[in-house]
């Protein structure tokens, strides 16, 4: 049976900004390379799967499910993709073009993704699909395949205080620096961004 | 004054609350404002290739991806498969290891005794010619006030049979107050795998660049070394291929030779390869048996369901049933 690309590609546009933007926070400190990965199999999964899909309503939570679950098993990946060709060479697919950016991140963003990857993957999740995917609590807790709301919903109370905890941290330690006795010349936030990208850790 | 403090502190608490969500909703407002939508076309027309591409490995894709991940998730699919895993090696090693105990021959031995005064018994049984092959040790020793010779005649190397032929030749030779045949065996432990390669083992010859008679020396003499005495003869075709025959066929019994085992010839730089193999068979096995049973019994042990009836030679004698393959297979590559 031939996959009707333009079909999923109607329904996929509605929901592609949203969908990108998932993509990309649950990969928080991962390099735009490593998060195009996970996106690109999460496209060839779907694709794959696309004929299963009976109701085209419900396009929107299975797509960000499926990336959910492409983002769960590429953290178990990673020992794997030292020895295996990576999906695309498997599946015999070119590579998916560029997307993400590459160029320096504000601070802003730089201590957001820091935060966030400081709680568990599915915590994470739970997040950004409420915060950015806009999904019920009943959805999440079928998106991310759980059985009780309860623990959905003190799954996004718990990150919700991380997250908090983090970024106070974070703007804290960045603060300080800017008391230190370094001196910064010409524009103070072009400095400040220079600055901050040697510091940023390397994924 | 209490209640005051701690509905002051409640209220700093919920300024704080306010002040850190209205942080949150900050970064992540700045998240939201973030826009891929003119990466869209691009990603548009790389799903249009790919799901043709798709269509045609799908089928090749999933295998790999499935067997692949069949193993992986099998493995490492959760810490208690893991677990179950490494302690299914360490019984399958342990149990390789583990002791087991065999009985070996070591051969079997003749005792019999004679009066004293046997006249010529002792020189009558060095003329015997197995008598070479054995080692034989003679006691005085009195009983009820008669002198009498004790012999020991120690065969390592004969089967039951002989052994029986031999006390009979002894005891044709005169004089025997009492002959008697004990087998020498002794119970040996090793570990399980050792055991399982005792009575089976296999040679590599590379004849390449060797003559007939050469090769034959080879393999004879690596043969002796395992104690398995078998003459073969190696002949050179015109096209340059070797045929190998066992010279001395009619007097072999593959059941009495100690050792099963297999013979691998590589031939020509690799070109040809000849394979000889011997199956020690337990010689109870074809008792009451049909021919047509037998040739059954033995297509199934070989694997080969292709062998005609006249590739099986079933000889019988009274109760004795020979069996013989008459099986070439050449591999030439």
């Amino acid at each position: 049976m031939t996959i009707d690309s333009a079909k999923f590609s109607g329904l996929l546009q509605p929901h592609y900004n949203d969908a990108l933007k998932y993509s990309r926070a649950l990969c928080a400190t991962w390099s735009p390379d490593d998060a195009e990965d996970v996106l690109q199999q999460s496209f060839l999964l779907a694709l794959e799967n696309f004929g299963s899909l009976r109701d085209h309503s419900k396009f929107r939570s299975w797509f960000f499910k499926i990336i959910t679950t492409t983002f769960y098993s590429s953290i178990r990946k990673h020992f794997w993709k030292k020895f295996l060709p990576t999906d695309a060479e498997r599946s015999g697919v070119h590579s998916m073009p560029e997307i993400f950016d590459r160029s320096v991140q504000s601070e802003n963003r730089i201590v957001l993704d820091k935060a966030l990857s400081g709680i568990s993957a599915k915590e994470r999740s739970a997040l950004l699909l409420f915060e950015l995917g806009n999904f019920s609590i009943e959805e999440i807790t079928a998106i991310q395949g759980e059985k009780s709301i309860s623990a959905v919903k003190s799954r996004l109370s718990r990150a919700r205080a991380k997250l908090r905890k983090i970024i106070e941290k974070e703007e804290n330690s960045l603060s300080r620096m800017g008391e230190s006795s370094w001196e910064l010349n010409g524009d103070l936030e072009n400095e400040t961004l220079k600055l901050i990208t040697e510091i940023r850790p390397e994924r | 004054m209490k209640h005051s403090n701690s509905s002051q502190r409640s209220d700093q608490n919920g300024k704080l609350n306010k002040d850190n969500n209205r942080t949150l909703e900050h970064h992540f407002n700045q998240l939201k404002q973030e826009n891929y939508d003119s990466t869209f076309p691009d990603i548009e027309s790389w799903i249009y290739k790919t799901s043709v591409n798709l269509h045609t490995n799908k089928k090749l894709a999933q295998t790999n991806e499935r067997t692949l991940h069949k193993m992986k998730n099998f493995f490492f699919g959760s810490k208690l498969r893991l677990v179950y895993t490494i302690v299914a090696f360490a019984v399958i090693i342990g149990a390789c290891n583990m002791p087991v105990t065999q009985t070996e021959s070591a051969g079997k031995m003749i005792t019999l005794v004679i009066a004293k005064d046997n006249g010529d018994f002792q020189s009558k049984m060095n003329e015997l010619p197995w008598i070479k092959n054995a080692q034989v040790t003679a006691n005085e020793n009195t009983n009820n006030g008669e002198v009498q010779m004790l012999y020991r005649v120690i065969l390592p190397n004969a089967t039951k049979d002989e052994v029986i032929a031999y006390a009979n030749e002894l005891e044709k030779l005169g004089n025997v107050i009492t002959i008697r045949i004990t087998p020498m065996d002794y119970d040996i432990k090793r570990p399980l795998y050792s055991a399982a390669l005792h009575d089976f083992f296999s040679i590599d010859v590379d004849a390449t660049g060797k003559n007939d008679e050469e090769l034959k020396n080879e393999i004879e003499s690596k043969l002796r070394e395992q104690g398995v005495d078998m003459k073969f003869r190696f002949t050179t075709g015109p096209d340059g291929r070797r045929e190998i025959r066992l010279d001395n066929e009619g007097q072999i019994d593959v059941n009495k030779e100690p050792k099963s085992f297999e013979m691998n010839i590589e031939d020509n730089n690799g070109k040809e390869h000849i394979r000889f193999k011997t199956q020690k068979a337990d010689p109870k096995q074809f008792e009451g048996k049909s021919d047509p049973e037998i040739r059954e019994m033995v297509r199934k042990d070989l694997g080969k369901n292709d062998l005609k009836d006249s590739d099986i030679i079933i000889e019988r004698n009274g109760k004795d049933v020979k069996v013989k393959v008459d099986l070439e297979e050449k591999e030439v590559k």
